[in-house]
């Protein structure tokens, strides 16, 4: 690998981005930037009250009587407060000393990310467009084959390309945090350490994701829609583990290094020096991938089955987790009365009709499913997706949990009524999703349907997959004779 | 031609993702809104110390609470095994809000404390916020419509699809009406199930009315598209005739927030307002025959 071919790269990007827009783009950058370094929110403590309020609450004086805030009334010679919040003072103030309930807080407050995450984060997005028409506006302008035939490897191409703009996503970001630091917005500390790598991994994960694109604008498709799912996604993660396990935040790609940009652990140098680490090793690994990846052309590249599978199996379970338990979601949330005024039916018939466009699509692109003569072996796995009804629900200590297990298990086994969804459910599970193998369909199916009936899940998966194997007729008429003996029995047995 | 229309644009990825983004997106976005708030003030059970009092379990099962015995409810809670966690006496919570305040009532009821937090007030339920997010959805769908269009007309220009039709044995005014007929399908049936997403989710008042009101504003956006793009192509005279139309589409909306008397007459703006859609589609009728007349005389011309 020769530095000078990667630095003369890097430069061409730039100055190919550039042309004619430089002032434009930087001005932009900062006036994005500059509300982030300079604004001072300031800290309001007023707690603003309402209604019946004591003299000893007035008192306090942070306290100011307002239409809005804690909202205080006698009832029957008890004083009520009506607030999501209880600040420290008034409860104070109420309790005058001898309080009936002791209120502990035994964890610590919420940590939050501090000003510095903003400078990183608009670095990455600045870079999104940039990035995208990198390898793409080089297939555009047919300028790939002609790096790549001047003996230029493709690893100090892809290594030019990051160096350019996670050189320019870095001095953005460093601009920023020394004015924020000059403007006495915030303290200096280990969080300038992990600032450079949050450009460097987004700049990798955005060559990474364009290297097959054909050209700009698929390019930027690409990337407008990822990126900043990945920068929210991994921030996110991050965030969750981190009320588990700092180490294991840090340890989160991308992730991790934004926390520790937003100096989220407090100038902890390990955990910055540990985020780093890891955010290095992937950005690496990424553009390794990238290099390795590279063609002149794209060709297209028919992906394996089982991945089609898996995929289709993901966006499969997402709906039907949604749209069965969503509503259970407002209960939990406290509001009882809107899951009760929706049943799971309502869900089931959505889920027929997002199905029944999975099934349309599948049709146009992937072809048509089999569609066999009926045979007997529509009979013996009737039996086996009966039988397999009375498998057992995964019980939990939440009743809104339980709720949830029972909508998922009552959404897996439709009654007659809900015809169209189960042939469009085998036709898309049998026909489309076990296309990556049965085993695997049967699984897909236990991970969508019966996530908390994992033994129904699998003997129906499997001996449904079984007698769809030579066309997907027996495998509705399973369902339909199923759904006819289940009717039955409920009819017969008290 | 209105088949091969259609096929056309359903086989272009983009459009396929355009229209089942936002019902894909929307929803997921919600439940997770959902999923978050329950992680952090949901209705999870509480660790109660082996000594806690069977009267204060019984009032905590009284008022719906789940009670988990544990070895020391002050360190589950600490460990983050549980959200709250009680003795009989105090609560030992992770934040000072909320759900803590109400274990706190059902405590301090029973000793007769002089001061406690007010009962909530469960709150109520209505479709009222579903509907609105139908509405809010269906513009989205209006904006595709425009884009449509004029997309269609200017792409089949540009690349002589246009010209080769317009050499087909069939009356001129059949090129418009399959435009329209194609884009408006695809689009209300992606509208329509955009609402059964939303009804389970959320509920919708009239889940008929919204998607008469849908097709209506579908219609009228596509007929928008056909009218504006006169005899522009995608790479000449695109971006002025789209950034009309999408502005005259707008203009529909807002009508449709002045919820003014006869609004719910409006295309595109009866979506932002109660009304049956029926007479939506009424209005939508003319505008969509001037469309195809226009698309006629000016535009099916190679």
């Amino acid at each position: 690998m020769r530095l000078k071919r990667v630095i003369a790269i890097a430069q061409r990007d730039l100055r190919t981005e550039f042309a004619g827009r430089r002032f434009g783009l930087l001005g932009i950058i900062a006036l994005l930037m500059a509300p982030a370094i300079a604004i001072r929110v300031p800290e309001d403590t007023t707690i603003n009250v309402r209604g019946q309020v004591p003299e000893r609450v007035l008192a306090i004086p942070e306290v100011k009587k307002a239409n809005t805030g804690l909202g205080f009334a006698e009832r029957n010679g008890t004083l009520r407060v009506y607030g999501f919040f209880m600040p420290p003072s008034v409860r104070e103030a109420l309790d005058a000393g001898d309080p009936a309930i002791e209120v502990e807080v035994v964890r610590a407050p919420y940590r939050r990310p501090k000003r510095s995450l903003y400078f990183s984060l608009i670095a990455a997005s600045t870079l999104t467009g940039s990035v995208s028409a990198s390898i793409g506006g080089e297939r555009t302008r047919h300028t790939l084959q002609a790096l790549l035939s001047a003996a230029v490897s493709r690893l100090e191409i892809v290594l030019g390309k990051w160096l350019a703009w996670t050189a320019f996503g870095t001095t953005t970001a460093f601009a920023a945090a020394f004015g924020a630091i000059a403007w006495g917005t915030q303290e200096p500390g280990p969080w300038l350490l992990a600032l450079p790598f949050v450009p460097a991994l987004t700049v990798a994960f955005g060559l990474w994701l364009v290297r097959r694109t054909q050209d700009v604008i698929a390019g930027t498709s690409v990337s407008l829609r990822v990126l900043p799912a990945i920068l929210g996604g991994a921030a996110i993660v991050s965030l969750l583990t981190s009320s588990r396990s700092d180490v294991l935040a840090a340890l989160v790609p991308l992730g991790g290094t934004m926390l520790a940009a937003g100096d989220f652990w407090d100038g902890s140098v390990p955990l910055t020096l540990l985020a780093c680490l890891s955010s290095a090793g992937t950005t690496f690994g990424l553009l390794w991938a990238t290099a390795a990846d590279l063609e002149e052309s794209t060709t297209p590249r028919a992906k394996p089955p089982w991945i089609q599978s898996v995929q289709d199996g993901a966006i499969t379970s997402m709906t039907w987790w949604t749209l069965i338990l969503g509503p259970v979601m407002w209960g939990w949330a406290g509001n009882a009365a809107a899951t009760e005024a929706l049943p799971v039916a309502g869900g089931m018939r959505a889920i027929a009709a997002m199905l029944a466009v999975f099934v349309t699509i599948a049709w146009s692109r992937r072809g048509a499913p089999h569609f066999s003569t009926p045979s007997w072996r529509s009979l013996p796995t009737a039996l086996a997706v009966m039988a397999a009804s009375f498998a057992p629900v995964l019980s939990f200590e939440n009743p809104w949990a339980n709720m949830s297990a029972l909508r998922l298990a009552q959404a897996g086994s439709p009654g007659l009524w809900m015809l169209p969804l189960i042939v469009i459910q085998e036709i898309w599970f049998r026909a489309y999703l076990q296309r990556g193998g049965w085993a695997l369909g049967a699984v897909l199916w236990t991970i969508a349907v019966y996530p908390t009936q994992p033994l129904a899940g699998l003997v129906s998966g499997l001996a449904l997959g079984a007698c769809a194997r030579r066309g997907v007729t027996d495998a509705i008429l399973a369902r339909i004779l199923a759904a006819i003996g289940l009717y039955g029995l409920s009819l017969t047995i008290p | 031609m209105t088949l091969s229309v259609a096929r056309r644009l359903l086989r272009e990825p983009q459009v396929v993702r355009s229209v089942l983004w936002p019902i894909a997106l929307g929803p997921i976005v919600l439940v997770l809104t959902a999923v978050a708030w329950v992680w952090v003030e949901g209705d999870w059970p509480i660790a109660v110390d082996p000594g806690t009092p069977t009267e204060v379990l019984a009032s905590l099962h009284h008022e719906g609470w789940v009670t988990i015995e544990v070895k020391h409810a002050r360190d589950a809670v600490a460990e983050g095994a549980y959200r709250l966690g009680t003795d009989g006496h105090t609560v030992f919570t992770g934040a000072d809000r909320g759900r803590s305040l109400e274990l706190e009532r059902v405590l301090r009821e029973r000793v007769g404390a002089p001061w406690m937090a007010g009962k909530p007030v469960p709150p109520t339920y209505t479709t009222a916020p579903g509907s609105r997010l139908v509405g809010a959805m269906g513009f989205q769908f209006v904006l595709y419509g425009v884009v449509f269009g004029a997309g269609m007309v200017a792409r089949d220009r540009d690349d002589g699809t246009l010209e080769a039709e317009l050499t087909l044995g069939v009356a001129r005014w059949i090129h418009g009406t399959s435009r329209w007929l194609a884009a408006t399908a695809v689009l209300t049936i992606h509208f329509a199930l955009a609402c059964i997403v939303i009804h389970a989710l959320m509920g919708v008042s009239d889940i008929g009315a919204q998607i008469r009101n849908g097709g209506a504003a579908c219609g009228t956006a596509v007929a928008i598209g056909l009218l504006v793009i006169g005899r522009g192509g995608l790479k000449s005279g695109f971006s002025g005739p789209l950034a009309a139309g999408i502005t005259c589409a707008t203009v529909l909306a807002s009508i449709g927030l002045t919820k003014l008397p006869g609004v719910s007459w409006v295309p595109i703006g009866s979506l932002l307002c109660e009304g049956s859609g029926w007479g939506a589609l009424a209005t939508s009728a003319p505008i969509t025959v001037l469309a195809i007349v226009l698309f006629t005389r000016r535009s099916a011309q190679a």
